[in-house]
């Protein structure tokens, strides 16, 4: 591996993709210094390495970590893909480099700081997947039940049994603003396709149960306990938006930061490894 | 009425319910059915006042016959007064449920005309949503103590979740405070629906059909700082409960003056927060931690510390135990270290089991070493010196950051609320001496 980290994978950004690249990386004994979807990357010195999605490539590296290295270190990896923010490839595919080294084990190294980094995405994963479980409302229109949500992560595939298990006679429909992708569901079918642009039709006024909800909401509060930072412990600003009991509550013009710990976290420790593997 | 002033009525009468929790039961819904539950639960949203929104929390109805003088739906309050109907309160519910906005159904119910007939509606508004609706979502009843024992069945049958509240810690209280009800008809229905579960525990493993009774067993309320028990009383009274009664959750409910009694706090009282904070902190120890009751209170000592949470005062008096070696002590040691809680425990369970641990690592799995580490080793090395008395241990705790350690200790710990206590007031409360 004596080139290690100068070069830089470009893929899809799609699994199947990623999968892919991580093949190449073995085949190529190679470590990229980033490993970045083609339409983010910007403009550098690097030499690139363009992955080409192969399905046939992505199973058996699939196959590979799912026998090798167990279920465990799979769902680590499927999860940690669904998390959004800077270094996430780089940072399962080192993940990965790791455990083919160290073995079954490597999943439950949790203090280790490579694994570590994975650890916590799909921590921050499962944390944005319960505050959509949670937080995400329907609206009921013409019969058909809508929601918008802008998660931070991609969270659809970890709801979906949720919504899809407690009201499987609806037709709904969960549009993911933030990562262009829909969860439709009718009785007979479910899926979750990519949207890119989604005019919902006139929605029709739903405001006969979001007001007796609202109203609700106002009476079950005791006011001799009222205690605003415990509620936004709780249930953050940031998904506010989505809840009709508290709209009224949000100053006009809040705009949710989308921006944030984790994610930095990541990025940061990311760059300083690479930048001391650069200088050796 | 429309149904808007309905549900404004019954739910504003229904707040004072401690209980809005989802969790311990697992259901799916079938073909044609809607709703499923969660064994973790889920809640949906928070009030103003920070407590969780899981289900749609109403009385049946507040016209009561009963004259319980800290309640606000007492007979003799000059109070607007509703009633649902058995089919309003189950489509209210459904409709809910389907947007997302709630769990399930927690229903409940003042003493109208005589406790059967109440039941009697309450299951009919649970029998058109689990029948007519399909409904297999969360539904915590609340049993009316005094109702026929056929009826708490039939109840059970309906329900995840059946709660007989206690209302008050001592039988003394409960008869100046409420005197239409008594000791044995709260007991009576909490052992009814013990027994049921027990029962019905045993059905299950025999017949494949059974249908459940209470799957998500049943929990209590009490009233605290209406009466004059103590910290000590309370919690060796939950834990009897827990061990006798198998009960689930017991609730506490900081008292809110509502009416001007002689035999009730006055109505410039502030709710006693801060006590119910301690007594919930001190129930989770019991519930998970592993320890007994009276391991967390002493009688000399009757109340729990305000500014020292439970567990920090357990460790502080047993400074001979501390030390613990993170890559060596039990799972049930771990939970013991202050800092420490069931997910850290669990983090370093699995973590240890492959590499041995280090500080650095600690912080990685998100202990928090603010306290932590004044009781730990890793490898054989602490952190930093650890403060060898319990009165260093404290000022230590008190203050970690700007003190940095017991380095200060003798400073006089500054606090912008409370009147500042000495160090003796706080030793002794928490080391059990005068």
């Amino acid at each position: 591996m004596s080139d290690r980290g100068i070069l830089i994978f470009a893929y899809d950004g799609s699994f199947d993709g990623f999968l892919s690249g991580v093949f190449d990386s073995f085949a190529m004994k190679i470590l990229p210094a980033d490993f970045v979807v083609f339409d983010d990357m910007e403009p550098s010195l690097l030499k690139i390495h363009y992955v080409e999605t192969n399905f046939e490539h992505a199973k058996r590296v699939q196959k590979g970590i799912a026998g090798k290295l167990g279920e465990g270190v799979l769902n680590m990896v499927e999860k940690a893909f669904l998390f959004d923010g800077e270094g996430k490839e780089n940072a399962i595919l080192r993940f990965i480099w790791k455990a083919f080294k160290e073995g079954r084990s490597t999943g439950g190294k949790i203090g280790d700081e490579e694994v570590n980094r994975v650890f916590k995405m799909c921590t921050a994963v499962n944390y944005e997947a319960e505050r959509f479980r949670q937080f995400t409302r329907f609206s009921d229109s013409k019969g058909a039940l809508v929601a918008v949500i802008h998660p931070k992560h991609f969270v659809l595939p970890l709801i979906r049994h949720f919504f899809c298990a407690r009201i499987k006679n609806e037709h709904f429909l969960i549009f993911d603003a933030e990562h262009g992708a829909a969860l439709i569901h009718t009785p007979q079918k479910t899926a979750i396709v990519p949207v890119e642009n989604l005019e919902l039709p006139d929605c029709g006024d739903d405001s006969f149960y979001s007001d007796l909800w609202k109203s609700y909401y106002r009476h079950i509060a005791i006011g001799d306990r009222y205690n605003p930072v415990c509620r936004r412990t709780h249930m953050p600003k940031r998904f506010w938006q989505y809840l009709p009991e508290v709209q009224e509550e949000l100053e006009p013009g809040y705009v949710p930061k989308l921006t944030f710990g984790t994610s930095a976290q990541i990025a940061d420790s990311l760059r300083s490894e690479i930048k001391s593997l650069l200088e050796k | 009425m429309d149904i808007y002033e309905k549900l404004a009525i019954l739910s504003e009468a229904a707040k004072y319910d401690a209980s809005c929790s989802s969790s311990g039961s697992g259901r799916s819904s079938s073909e044609g059915q809607i709703g499923a539950a969660l064994p973790s639960g889920c809640c949906h949203s928070f009030t103003a006042d920070g407590r969780c929104v899981s289900l749609l929390k109403v009385l049946m109805s507040n016209a009561c016959v009963y004259d319980c003088k800290y309640c606000i739906s007492r007979r003799s309050n000059d109070f607007p007064r509703a009633t649902f109907t058995p089919r309003e309160l189950a489509e209210l519910t459904i409709e809910f449920y389907r947007r997302n906005y709630i769990e399930g159904l927690f229903l409940s119910s003042a003493v109208v005309g005589t406790p059967d007939w109440t039941m009697e509606r309450m299951i009919e508004a649970l029998r058109i949503l689990r029948e007519e609706y399909g409904f297999a979502g969360y539904i915590h009843a609340k049993a009316i103590p005094g109702a026929d024992p056929v009826l708490t069945q039939r109840l059970g049958l309906l329900a995840d979740r059946v709660s007989v509240n206690i209302e008050l810690p001592s039988e003394k209280s409960l008869l100046s405070l409420a005197p239409d009800k008594t000791k044995h008809n709260i007991l009576e229905p909490m052992g009814l629906i013990k027994n049921g579960i027990l029962e019905n525990r045993e059905d299950i493993t025999k017949f494949r059909h059974t249908p459940k009774f209470v799957p998500a067993g049943q929990s209590t309320q009490m009233i605290v700082g209406a009466s004059p028990e103590t910290d000590y009383h309370i919690l060796h009274l939950t834990e009897s409960l827990y061990k006798k009664y198998g009960l689930k959750r017991v609730y506490y409910s900081a008292y809110v003056p509502l009416q001007e009694d002689a035999l009730l706090p006055s109505l410039d009282t502030r709710p006693p927060l801060l006590r119910e904070h301690r007594l919930y902190q001190a129930d989770w120890l019991l519930r998970f931690y592993g320890f007994e009751a009276s391991e967390i209170i002493d009688p000399k000592k009757p109340m729990l510390h305000p500014e020292v949470d439970p567990k920090c005062s357990w460790a502080v008096s047993h400074l001979d135990d501390f030390p613990v070696e993170v890559n060596t002590a039990d799972y049930e040691m771990l939970l013991r270290v202050p800092g420490i809680g069931v997910t850290g425990a669990k983090r370093i369970v699995r973590a240890r089991r492959n590499q041995k641990l280090d500080f650095d690592m600690l912080k990685r799995l998100g202990i928090v070493l603010k306290r932590a580490k004044f009781f730990i080793t890793c490898g054989g090395k602490t952190l930093q010196k650890i403060p060898e008395t319990p009165e260093m241990m404290i000022y230590s705790l008190l203050a970690p950051n700007r003190m940095g350690g017991f380095t200060d200790y003798g400073m006089e710990q500054l606090s912008l609320f409370e009147p500042v206590l000495t160090g003796e007031d706080v030793i002794g409360c928490l080391t059990g001496e005068f």
